[in-house]
């Protein structure tokens, strides 16, 4: 009797320790495409925003640098690769360490915060970022939103 | 050089210890991004000594160390180097190469031109094999990506060019070229190899010196999300002197010829890739016997899948089939049948530590010795083998 008690408590215990396991990450939430007003550019599409993020995009369409940055792993970093670049969280991780370390490209430039990616989306021209829905983006221009 | 290497154990250790922030994912020193990793694992197997000579007991001797500095010169000049080590057994040792090294100028998004020591495209994974924290399984599959062979088609000393071409609503063709001349070091995995698939016939008896070789690649990303199709060539010639029967010097002079066509799907969390390939050798032996002339050709092929369920833990395997002469499947010709195929398949789990360390351990069951080395394994008797790995990697 005491034996199945043990058996079931271990079965118990294994399940339960197993369930964070198979929990998926969460992405949702709306994400605006932010730049500097001076670049040159009014919107986008999503495939100029996927390949600027992949590193596969470098300049603008008129030929000025396009530089981009990124925020740290969170809620509004997921839903903009989910929107925008087709990746998961470590999908994205893993394509730039792939380039990093056979030479192809350097790792983003990240934000611990919202208000840091707006600050330095505006003051350096030709630099794409992305914040959530709410965020204050005075100074900022849209490009895209999702 | 040994300051190197402990350079980056201490930042590897610093890194697997949460000591650096979350945000910080590289060195930098004067603009001077640095970056680094440290694969070291541990393989046993039972019947046959696999991938190192010692697995039968259990072997340490398999890792790989790695550094890369790098700088964007300008928007479009990039100039970077990484230095590279591994022990395979009683292949590589830890002496440390220039793993790539180029520079990297960008004319178009279209256009771009590298030169200097440049990793060659083969398959989907060529250019990252050696990056273990890129992938669910430990090993990769034989059938394409030998380890032995490794050295043999991972970088050139040459010049590339390379692009991204945008085809609208067709999705985009990415493409890779590279010409030049490589270097063989015979203690790296080239020597044993073809001494085990010479079978004792002849051996490697000097410096092998390779022509220039060419690489090239591309890699369609569809339409269909997450779907990418590809196709690579390499070609080069190899010339080894040999000693044949153990007393005379000859020379041989092999021309290789290696297609792979690839396709991927990444669906959320969940990875589903397959390659096939095709080896062929046409190779000319010149001995004071005569001329002897043959071909050979291998084929190789594997089907791979894995899911990540969340940030700690994933799950992948593969099902991965070797047949290192086409012509005769079934071992007809062979001394020991089973030497005429490899079928390896592989359950692998995953556990990411955090953003820097990852652990892994992979079971493998093997039909057939295709692979077992004859350098290590003289006697075959069994036709079936398992054997198992575990690594951890930090990177930074």
């Amino acid at each position: 009797m005491k034996k199945q008690k043990l058996r079931l408590m271990l079965i118990r215990l294994v399940l339960l320790t197993a369930i964070p396991l198979f929990c998926s990450q969460a992405t949702a939430g709306t994400v605006k495409v932010i730049t500097s007003p001076s670049t040159p550019v009014e919107t986008v599409d999503d495939d100029l925003v996927m390949n600027i993020f992949l590193g596969k995009k470098k300049t603008w369409p008129n030929g000025d640098h396009a530089q981009f940055v990124v925020l740290s792993p969170g809620k509004t970093h997921n839903s903009f690769l989910n929107a925008y670049v087709k990746k998961t969280s470590s999908q994205f991780k893993n394509y730039w360490k792939k380039q990093v370390f056979t030479g192809k490209g350097k790792n983003p430039k990240s934000f611990e915060s919202e208000g840091d990616i707006v600050a330095y989306v505006t003051q350096t021209p030709g630099t794409i970022g992305y914040v959530s829905a709410d965020t204050d983006i005075t100074g900022a221009k849209v490009l895209s939103e999702k | 050089m040994k300051n190197r290497i402990m350079m980056v154990f201490v930042c590897c250790v610093l890194a697997s210890s949460g000591l650096f922030p979350g945000s910080v994912l590289a060195l930098e020193a004067g603009g001077v991004d640095i970056h680094g990793f440290i694969s070291q694992g541990f393989i046993v197997s039972e019947d046959y000594e696999y991938l190192t000579h010692n697995s039968k007991k259990g072997s340490f001797e398999y890792n790989e160390i790695g550094i890369n500095f790098s700088k964007d010169l300008t928007d479009r000049l990039r100039l970077g180097i990484q230095l590279f080590s591994r022990d395979l057994g009683d292949v590589g040792n830890n002496t440390i190469s220039i793993d790539w090294a180029y520079g990297d100028y960008r004319v178009k998004d279209w256009l771009g031109i590298r030169v200097g020591r440049i990793k060659l495209p083969m398959g989907l994974y060529n250019e990252t094999r050696d990056i273990d924290m890129l992938r669910t399984n430990v090993v990769m599959p034989q059938s394409i990506y030998g380890d032995l062979l490794r050295d043999s088609v991972i970088a050139a000393n040459g010049v590339g060019v390379y692009g991204n071409i945008d085809l609208s609503r067709l999705g985009s063709l990415e493409y890779q070229l590279v010409a030049g001349s490589m270097n063989i070091d015979n203690e790296n995995g080239f020597e044993k190899y073809f001494n085990s698939r010479s079978k004792g016939m002849f051996f490697i008896d000097g410096t092998s010196d390779s022509d220039i070789a060419y690489a090239g690649g591309i890699r369609w990303n569809t339409p269909l999300e997450g779907l990418s199709l590809g196709a690579s060539a390499f070609s080069n010639t190899v010339d080894s002197p040999v000693l044949i029967g153990g007393a005379l010097k000859g020379e041989n002079s092999s021309d290789n010829f290696v297609y792979t066509v690839s396709a991927e799907y990444l669906w959320g969390n969940l990875t589903v890739a397959a390659e096939y390939q095709q080896f062929e050798i046409e190779y000319t032996l010149t001995s004071p016997m005569g001329l002897k002339e043959g071909v050979g050709t291998s084929e190789g092929y594997y089907l791979s899948a894995s899911y990540r369920f969340n940030d700690l833990f994933s799950l992948g395997g593969y099902y991965s089939v070797l047949y290192p002469y086409d012509e005769d499947k079934s071992g007809d010709t062979f001394a020991f049948a089973s030497d005429a195929w490899e079928k390896d398949l592989a359950l692998s789990v995953r556990f990411d530590i955090n953003d820097y360390a990852v652990l892994k351990v992979e079971g493998h069951h093997v039909d057939g010795t295709a692979r077992v080395n004859a350098m290590d394994n003289p006697i075959r008797n069994k036709d079936e083998f398992c054997y198992g790995v575990a690594k951890v990697t930090v990177s930074f």
